[in-house]
């Protein structure tokens, strides 16, 4: 059964995102949380990496109130889905587990 | 109580107490479960040789993981791409330390029925 990681750092001040991204498994699901949120942009470095690696698979998910508090709520790269709180929890029932990277 | 604990040491030595945390905690835990120790992205620095804290007052963390074998912890695992991340070579090392793919770790990860620390 897939893990949902969860990464709350942004690049390239953290590593979490990288190594999170190569530990990955290909159908593990990846939440983007509190500074995590700024690789969800579009105009990010990373957003054509993220783009190629999550395509259109629906694996990739940004939480809302981050991104919008941190004004990233309107460039959202197209591969990542906004999610709100009830939608974490949503992803949490999903999976064998969750793997937070901090 | 999981039939595993993975704990991830993270951070670099000498700057924060979390090394030491990390060590403490698979020392603990090792007495309930099997548990494995990884150094990961900072935290390969602690496993460079030759470190000597002395002129900082401080407590020296690798003394203490001459200990875990005592534990049932006999492998030390060092994340391969966090060590070439840092241009650090094999060869830089403590001795008796098992060097592990990013494919190694994906499978460490998903064994069942375990808890994952992140210190």
């Amino acid at each position: 059964m897939a893990l949902l990681h969860t990464v709350n750092k942004s690049p390239p001040s953290s590593d979490v995102l990288a190594t999170c991204l190569e530990i990955m498994a290909e159908d593990d699901l990846l939440l983007l949380i509190e500074d995590g949120v700024h690789a969800a942009a579009i105009h990010h470095p990373d957003s054509g990496r993220l783009q190629t690696m999550f395509g259109d698979a629906g694996r990739l998910f940004a939480l809302l109130p981050d991104l919008r508090a941190r004004g990233v709520a309107g460039h959202v790269l197209p591969c990542c889905q906004e999610i709100d709180h009830a939608g974490f929890v949503d992803l949490c029932t999903r999976v064998e587990r969750v793997v937070s990277w901090f | 109580m999981p039939a595993s604990i993975l704990v991830f040491s993270a951070r670099a030595p000498h700057g924060s107490g979390l090394p030491q945390e990390a060590l403490d905690a698979v020392l603990m835990a090792s007495a309930f479960v099997q548990t494995r120790l990884v150094f990961i992205r900072d935290g390969v620095y602690q496993v460079l040789r030759d470190q000597d804290p002395t002129l900082l007052g401080t407590k020296d963390v690798a003394a203490g993981f001459g200990a875990l074998p005592h534990y049932g912890v006999h492998e030390l695992l060092v994340c391969r791409s966090s060590l070439q991340a840092r241009g650090i070579d094999e060869s830089l090392l403590l001795e008796g330390l098992t060097p592990v793919s990013a494919e190694d770790i994906r499978v460490l990860l998903g064994q069942p029925d375990q808890q994952v620390l992140t210190f």
